[in-house]
């Protein structure tokens, strides 16, 4: 007797097969574009019949799991390789905003700016009690004054602006991990009841690489379902569903990196890719080193040149003062000419005797040719050069490995793409192919039924 | 098995693709606007420090190049004065030569003083508002119409004689003493006539200082370094004018800097002798560290402040010695103005001593930098070029004046003297013409040699920085070929689809 029902039970099957592969076509087709969506696929597989038979013929279809197409080693390679675009990518935008500041090859930089200084002191030199040269020399000084802060105060910028997104990466950053570890406890129901969680996952990847881009981690995936996240060199993140927040800690004007719970020890050096290694790296040691080497600079200048005009005379006889004001804690960030000058250029002390010579202008013009700088190896010209073309060389470099990291990421994501990727000529075949199973199974079922009124025909 | 292609890996190659080909593009466009390769640093970052040490060189040639044409100018006026001079010299001596009768001796007279106030103006040429000849203390005249005493060319007497004080007069005049008793200052007797020898003074002792006072704040001054005392009959002459230059060594009032933040006064102390040396200097006197008059610190120096002697602790009273040869001190003594006033730190006084002539400037060069470390001195100082002091051969004005009043007096053999005197006066302006005209040539060189320099770094800057237009052309048509590509393959991305074919 079991012949035509089961026939028609097969179809069944075989209908509801067909119909939840068509759903799954229509959810692919759908997120054809979501990012981080895995392309899934509907496991069929056949049905042995309830009992073992002599000569069983007949077996149903059932869908055993909504398989997610996706390659967990590149999925591990790809969470790393966020951790390194995130840290050159916002190495590269940071250089790309210093070099713009030492962009001197238009002229009218400092370098521009240093030469004319050196310049007024030569005409100076050449009519010592010319009112022209005098206010020229103080205007050319205010000018070279007011460049160096410039240039100081756009890298302290940068570096506050990198101390403000310091906050807001680890405002993000909390915001993944919390999130992460919600997904975790979902995952982890959902697996337990069996439920489909593929989404869930997504996201859940989503969610590490987002947290990579931002800090490097590690990550291990539990039977259970649930991922446990740590930093690079093992303090935890994520445990199951619970996510350990980090915070800033104000350290002398700049952020450290602490954990929310123990917020006296900074993690900073814990920190080793993403876009926080990155940005602590350029405000803590590429850009302090600039500030550090313009700072240098600046402070030779000043103390040489006071130094000379100390030795001389101004206009009404009096022993040099101050030139420049002496450098304060903040460095060429504070530079300024010295109040007496501004208000009288008769204050230069240009003369070498009280006799209003022009023999310490000239003096301290030549203090442009002396190797004060790198323990007497450069002069102040030379050395503001070489800082020029050491940023150009750390820019040039950011703007390669940056692309390089892009690149890589590029190929890693067109290798996932291959594998969960979603083509819609693929789908489009697979939709004609369970159109076609719906349609055989409806013929099979319409052939039970003619067998079936056959049969009553008989009666 | 073979890749599969999903809709994202078709875009994303493309977008890829089109970003590539527009950097590149936008790359290109951006040099052949600018017209340069470098237009940041990491574009060539040894390029860009070589731009940038090329303009800083470019910057120091173009200023030495200033500060040549600065010197030069001011050699140009140097030669074209001292040339003036030296025919205005020969003026002179020829109307000493020329000296025949005494009708004519009175005429000459007038005229070498005329030209003798026209070299005095020379002498006193300006560039811009500094003197030429007055050394480094270029803000001073150098030289003022001189009060000469003249020695008759017959004087047994053979010691120097100077003038001193100032002369108040209102109007020109002519003195003349005579020794009446033979004997040394304290012993020799003198007259005097301010009326060129018309009427006399009745005989007087002349005072064993050796100054005699002629009148009008004037007075003459014989010194004890000749051979032979004052003997009856010696005549000697005075031309007072009116403003003139006294001969003798003096030394100016001392003054302090300006912004010292000591209130009280400072003066040439009662004990100063008669200032010694011979050339003009000046002395400062630095405090350091301040303290109270008497107390404070202070440091020495005989050059204008260039270089200091040691620092002196000993508790001074109120007089500081600035110069200790003995008989000739030069001492300053400083004066409170109450009992909180005080010596600042680098609070500084100063005071001209002029060694006997009629200069007022110094001895020191002008210098300019004419390349990196090197230095050419530019200016001919008055003392070398019209005085016998430091590298100096012959008093000038003195030769003149001399020759005036030998002329005046029909002094025939002290109108020959100063005829020689003034030959050498002409040979050595005419020295220092020559060697002006040496140092404006190696000026030129320098300049000519920097032009060459700096064509050949503006060439390396411009290899540097510079675009190959023709390449930059070439490259930026293929790439706006790749880019079009690009844009026409991007277009035709989106029709190919399996949707196209399905009923």
């Amino acid at each position: 007797m079991s012949g035509i029902y089961q026939i028609l039970n097969t179809a069944k099957d075989a209908f509801l097969a067909s119909q939840i592969s068509m759903e799954v076509t229509g959810s692919n087709v759908a997120n054809a574009s979501t990012p981080g969506y895995v392309r899934q696929r509907a496991v069929l597989a056949a049905k042995s019949p309830g009992e073992v038979a002599q000569n069983a013929t007949q077996s149903g279809v059932e869908i055993t799991t909504i398989e997610r197409l996706y390659d967990r080693f590149i999925e591990f390679q790809l969470v790393d390789q966020s951790s390194q675009v995130g840290d050159a990518s916002i190495r590269k935008e940071t250089f790309d905003r210093v070099e713009a500041i030492f962009n001197e090859t238009d002229g009218g930089g400092l370098n521009d700016m240093m030469n004319q200084f050196w310049k007024a002191w030569e005409d100076l030199s050449a009519n010592p009690t010319g009112q022209v040269e005098r206010t020229g020399l103080a205007n050319a000084a205010g000018n070279l004054t007011t460049m160096f802060r410039e240039y100081a105060d756009e890298l302290y910028n940068v570096q506050v602006d990198l101390n403000v997104q310091i906050e807001a990466s680890v405002g993000q950053l909390n915001g993944t991990l919390s999130d992460i570890a919600g997904l975790n406890d979902k995952i982890v129901q959902g697996y337990s009841g069996g439920v489909n969680v593929n989404n869930l996952l997504d996201q859940r990847a989503e969610l590490l690489k987002k947290t990579a881009g931002l800090i490097d981690i590690q990550y291990v995936e539990e039977t259970g379902g649930a991922v446990n996240v740590f930093t690079a060199d093992g303090r935890a993140l994520v445990q199951q569903g619970r996510s350990w927040q980090l915070d800033v800690r104000n350290n002398g004007g700049f952020y450290d990196v602490v954990y929310a719970d123990n917020p006296t020890v900074p993690i900073n050096d814990a920190i080793g890719g993403g876009k926080l290694s990155g940005m602590l790296g350029m405000r803590d040691t590429t850009v302090a080193g600039y500030l550090a080497e313009l700072d240098d600079l600046a402070e030779t200048l000043v103390n040489a040149v006071n130094a000379q005009h100390a030795s001389g005379y101004d206009n009404y006889r009096n022993v040099g003062g101050n030139f420049f004001e002496a450098l304060g804690v903040t460095g060429a960030r504070g530079m300024q000419v010295a109040a007496a000058i501004q208000d009288d250029p008769n204050r230069i002390a240009a003369a070498a005797t009280v006799s209003a010579d022009g023999d310490n202008a000239r003096a301290i013009s030549d203090i442009k040719d002396q190797a004060l700088m790198s323990g007497t190896l450069s002069t102040l010209g030379d050395f503001y050069a070489a800082l020029v073309g050491q940023i150009g060389q750390d820019v040039a470099e950011a703007g390669r490995t940056a692309t390089h990291e892009a690149s890589v990421m590029t190929q890693m994501v067109s290798a996932q793409e291959q594998r969960s990727g979603v083509s819609t000529d693929e789908e489009m075949i697979n939709l004609i192919k369970f159109q076609m199973g719906y349609s055989a199974a409806a013929k099979l079922a319409g052939a039970a039924d003619e067998m079936l009124q056959t049969l009553l025909d008989m009666v | 098995m073979l890749t599969r292609i999903t809709n994202n890996m078709r875009f994303t190659t493309i977008i890829d693709n089109l970003n590539r080909a527009q950097n590149n593009y936008s790359s290109l466009m951006e040099q052949m606007s600018s017209q340069k390769k470098i237009n940041r640093p990491s574009d060539d970052p040894v390029g860009a420090t070589r731009v940038l040490d090329y303009r800083s060189a470019q910057d120091s040639i173009a200023q030495y190049g200033r500060n040549i044409e600065n010197a030069d100018a001011w050699l140009q006026l140097t030669d074209t004065k001292l040339e003036n001079i030296g025919d205005l010299i020969g003026q002179a001596r020829e109307a000493g030569v020329n000296n025949q009768s005494s009708e004519t001796a009175q005429v000459l007279a007038q005229n070498v003083g005329s030209l003798l106030e026209e070299i005095l103006s020379l002498a006193n040429s300006k560039f811009g508002d500094r003197y030429l000849f007055s050394g480094s203390a270029t803000d001073g005249a150098p030289f003022e119409r001189i009060i000469l005493p003249v020695a008759n060319s017959e004087n047994g007497f053979d010691g120097s004689v100077y003038t001193g004080g100032t002369y108040t007069g209102t109007a020109d005049k002519s003195y003349t003493v005579r020794i009446a008793g033979s004997g040394a200052p304290g012993t020799a007797t003198c007259e005097l006539s301010d009326d060129g020898g018309a009427t006399w003074s009745a005989a007087a002792t002349v005072p064993a200082s050796g100054t005699v006072s002629l009148g009008d704040g004037l007075t003459v001054r014989f010194g004890d370094d000749g051979a032979t005392e004052l003997t009856a009959g010696d005549l000697f002459y005075v031309n007072a004018y009116t403003g003139g230059q006294t001969t003798d060594a003096r030394i100016d009032t001392p003054r302090a800097a300006a912004n010292n933040g000591f209130a009280g006064a400072v003066a040439l102390d009662a004990s100063s002798g008669t200032y010694g040396g011979d050339r003009n200097r000046t002395y400062a006197v630095k405090f350091v560290g301040g303290g109270a008059v008497g107390d404070a610190d202070y440091r020495v120096s005989s050059d204008g402040g260039k270089t200091w002697g040691a620092i002196q602790t000993a508790s001074w009273g109120n007089t500081i010695t600035v110069d200790n040869t003995v008989g000739h001190e030069v001492v300053l003594s400083l004066t409170a103005s109450g009992p909180t006033d005080q010596l600042d730190d680098n609070d500084l006084f100063f005071v001209n001593a002029y060694a006997p002539g009629v200069y007022s400037g110094n001895g020191e060069d002008l210098s300019i930098a004419t390349g990196r470390g090197s230095h050419m001195t530019y200016n001919v100082t008055g003392e070398e070029a019209f005085t016998d002091r430091g590298r100096g051969t012959v008093d000038l004005f003195a030769a003149l004046e001399s020759l005036k009043t030998a002329l005046e007096n029909g002094d025939r053999e002290g109108v020959n003297a100063q005829v020689d005197r003034l030959t050498t006066a002409q040979d050595s302006i005419r020295q220092y013409v020559a060697e002006s005209g040496a140092r404006m040539s190696s000026l030129n060189i320098s300049k000519e040699n920097y032009q060459v320099l700096d064509d050949k770094i503006s060439g390396l800057l411009s290899e540097t920085e510079d675009v190959d237009l023709e390449q930059v052309i070439v490259e930026f048509k293929m790439k706006e070929t790749a880019l079009q590509a690009a844009y026409a393959m991007s277009v035709q991305i989106g029709k190919l689809s399996i949707l196209d074919y399905l009923g």
